[in-house]
């Protein structure tokens, strides 16, 4: 009765949750791609197995840390097999509406291969140790590519041998690692994710890279250093929780930012990314790192209570934080934004929209990563469907903002007042959350 | 000679610059149970995971039923239970859901064993994992543990979170269990006074290194407690006789010493002090740190 290892692990809010929210939605955009070319299809049919392999292999990151996960004899076939079937079933389903709206009958295998490599590939990422670092330098790579006015996709249907023999090559290396008993000891080894980690495999320990130590004399508890800084204790609080954060997850970010630059400057001086790719690519990154940064190094009050703070205190702190990665991204990135802006002025009301719906939306980012006082979100399910809403109604914010706003408010001064005050709202809001928050539930292993 | 259960040959565990495992040359056989002690930091849970080849050793050999710890199969992970020191299962799951979830995964898994276990240790098999203190979580992993009827049983500080009753209800039960299934427990923990009526052999490590393995009683024959109380005169401040392990000189005519009995003649020390002895077995308790020190020099 081994059946269910995976399949189980789906059946439950989660998983439903995706599969209501994500697979109609998933089916138009297929139908609509259709519409475009065969070509265009099997790239939509690939982001679209490639989030349901992600999913897939978040499910399973929790199953793989879990501690009796490595000593379950036969588990990881088990996972694998079944793993490796949904991925059957849902490329073969894709490769059924492309029958019916794009391929050629001849062109079916193709695009299921295409299907399953993609889904393999999600779910590699979530599972293997340097998934978290390589997976959104990829993703943006991707982007970058997939938007660039010079590359066609007519290629993958051109040469189907060589596109069927890469996904082929593709699909075993990612089972291979995702599955392997290097990245189930690992898993195990790790322990379960930590708080408002719904999506990230962490921003692990790489086996390959050293962990720097972190034991420095002067160091008091969970990192907060007993060296004094100039400012005030709230500034202080501030600073010294960005200590704990893990040499890797720098080095993650500073990959992650090192390719925005070079796909923001080099397209300037290219000229090859269209306006909407860009954009698209760098709303996604600010997503996924507003995300991580929310949850990679410890922003619950949770880690602070040996400190001596009273409740305001510990508020003061919490929104000096939030305010501080608020600040921050948009201020890492604008160097990059601005050389891309000097090459096209036209770019610059745009840009100032983007910018101010992601600081409209940013708390509301902050706030899907956890509770901000202490524990967890009491179920997985309700934070996955929350970030997943919140990403969505961001991207859609941002599209009727960059491209609308303009029809609706025309003056420049105008726009800038209303999402000024937009912006402004949002902040009061979420002064107003943490405030109750940190007035009414525990500080320490509260559930919301 | 019972089933050799796990060897390691030259086994040495490095994490960068630290190194948890020196050298570990180990047989462990079984059915036994064995007591793996040490201070914090010397490796006992890094030993543990090696024997279950979740760890690989840096350098050396370790095999554990008969097999290189990287080529467990299986065939011998399903003879293998394991309770780690920081249990996790998935928290969605009901207690009853994971149990069900694991047991399809073992041929051997005793339901009987399973509700007689969830009753024994208080465990409700309907709680939200999620929800389950560190103890309940500890009484699950306990139970996920013994229900596939393993072979070999590693338990890494396994009462430290349970409550007396249900402390005391589990050491029965390792005793209980090794009789039924002739399973060998290795059990890491720091109760000593606990683990002291059940373990018949005891593994202590020190910095890494094995300071200590053999059997208990062999170690508690090769120690004892002399109370000394003088009959006239003041004992001396230091005693410097070769079998006197550790002393404490209470007052100035009464001391407490730990000797090793190998060439320790209590009439010829009366004789030499003019003082009266008292000879009392040393506990688990008491040896802990003379193994320590042994290891150490």
């Amino acid at each position: 009765m081994r059946r269910g290892a995976f399949l189980h692990l789906l059946d439950r809010p989660a998983g439903i949750a995706f599969a209501a929210l994500f697979m109609p939605a998933a089916v138009i955009m297929l139908f609509s791609a259709g519409g475009r070319g065969a070509a265009r299809f099997v790239v939509g049919a690939g982001l679209v197995c490639f989030i349901v392999g992600a999913f897939g292999g978040t499910t399973l990151t929790d199953a793989a840390r879990c501690s009796s996960a490595w000593t379950l004899p036969r588990y990881r076939r088990a996972l694998l097999v079944e793993f490796a079937f949904c991925g059957a079933v849902v490329a073969a389903f894709v490769a059924l509406i492309g029958a019916v709206v794009a391929t050629t009958p001849s062109q079916t295998f193709l695009l299921a291969a295409v299907a399953f490599a993609a889904y393999a590939l999600g779910g590699a990422l979530f599972l293997t140790p340097e998934g978290s670092l390589i997976l959104p330098v990829a993703f943006i790579a991707f982007i970058a590519f997939v938007a660039s006015r010079s590359w066609t996709p007519a290629p993958v249907m051109t040469a189907p041998f060589a596109t069927i023999t890469v996904s082929a090559a593709v699909s075993a290396l990612a089972l291979w690692s995702a599955f392997s008993s290097r990245t189930f000891r690992w898993s195990a080894m790790m322990g379960p994710r930590e708080d408002g980690r719904w999506m990230w495999n962490g921003w692990p320990t790489m086996p390959w890279w050293p962990r720097l130590r972190r034991g420095r004399a002067g160091t008091g508890p969970q990192g907060v250093s007993r060296a004094p800084y100039v400012g005030t204790s709230v500034l202080r609080g501030v600073v010294s929780s960005y200590r704990p954060m893990r040499a890797n997850a720098w080095l993650a970010a500073i990959a992650g930012l090192s390719l925005f630059y070079v796909v923001a400057v080099g397209s300037n001086a290219l000229g090859s990314v269209p306006r909407t790719g860009f954009w698209i690519a760098w709303a996604i990154f600010i997503v996924f790192s507003s995300l991580n940064r929310s949850s990679y190094d410890q922003r619950s009050s949770a880690s602070r209570t040996m400190l001596p703070w009273s409740r305001r205190h510990h508020l003061a702190v919490a929104y000096a934080r939030n305010l501080g990665d608020l600040i921050v991204i948009p201020l890492v990135l604008s160097p990059a934004f601005a050389a891309f802006a000097l090459g096209n002025p036209d770019l610059l009301g745009p840009a100032g929209r983007a910018i101010a719906v992601v600081a409209i939306f940013f708390p509301a980012f902050q706030w899907a990563a956890g509770p901000p006082t202490g524990g967890r979100w009491a179920d997985r399910g309700v934070a996955m469907i929350l970030t997943i809403s919140v990403a969505m109604g961001f991207l859609v914010a941002l599209l009727l903002v960059v491209s609308g706003l303009p029809l609706l408010i025309g003056p420049g001064a105008s726009q800038a007042v209303a999402l000024g005050l937009l912006v402004a709202g949002s902040q009061v809001l979420n002064w107003r959350r943490l405030k109750g928050y940190f007035a009414t539930r525990d500080l320490v292993g509260g559930e919301p | 000679m019972g089933e050799l259960i796990f060897e390691a040959s030259g086994l040495t565990k490095e994490f960068g610059g630290v190194t948890a495992l020196r050298d570990i040359s180990l047989s462990l056989r079984g059915p036994s149970i064995i007591g793996l002690i040490g201070r914090n930091a010397s490796g006992k849970t890094t030993l543990l995971r090696h024997i279950v080849g979740l760890q690989l050793p840096t350098r050396g050999q370790a095999r554990t039923l008969g097999v290189a710890t990287r080529r467990l199969q299986h065939e011998h992970l399903a003879r293998i239970g394991v309770v780690p020191d920081s249990p996790t299962f998935l928290r969605w799951m009901s207690v009853g859901e994971q149990l069900r979830y694991l047991s399809a995964f073992y041929p051997r898994w005793d339901m009987e064993r399973q509700s007689a276990l969830a009753g024994l240790l208080d465990l409700d098999l309907h709680a939200d994992i999620g929800g389950l203190s560190t103890g309940s979580a500890q009484k699950l992993a306990i139970v996920a543990a013994l229900c596939p009827r393993p072979d070999l049983i590693l338990l890494d500080e396994p009462v430290s979170n349970l409550d007396p009753i249900a402390r005391d209800q589990f050491l029965k039960l390792l005793l209980q269990i090794v009789q039924e299934d002739h399973a060998t427990i290795v059990i890491s923990s720091h109760v000593l006074h606990d683990i002291e009526s059940t373990v018949d052999w005891i593994v202590c490590l020190n910095n890494g290194a094995v300071a200590a393995d053999a059997a208990l009683d062999d170690l508690k024959d090769q120690y004892a407690e002399w109370r000394v109380l003088a009959r006239t005169r003041d004992l001396p401040v230091r005693f410097v006789d070769a079998f006197v392990v550790r002393q404490t000189v209470l007052e100035p005519r009464r001391a407490r010493l730990v000797v090793r009995t190998a060439g320790a003649d209590v009439l010829a020390f009366q004789r030499a002090h003019d003082a009266d002895v008292e000879v009392a077995p040393l506990n688990l308790q008491g040896l802990f740190p003379i193994l320590v020190d042994n290891g150490r020099h």
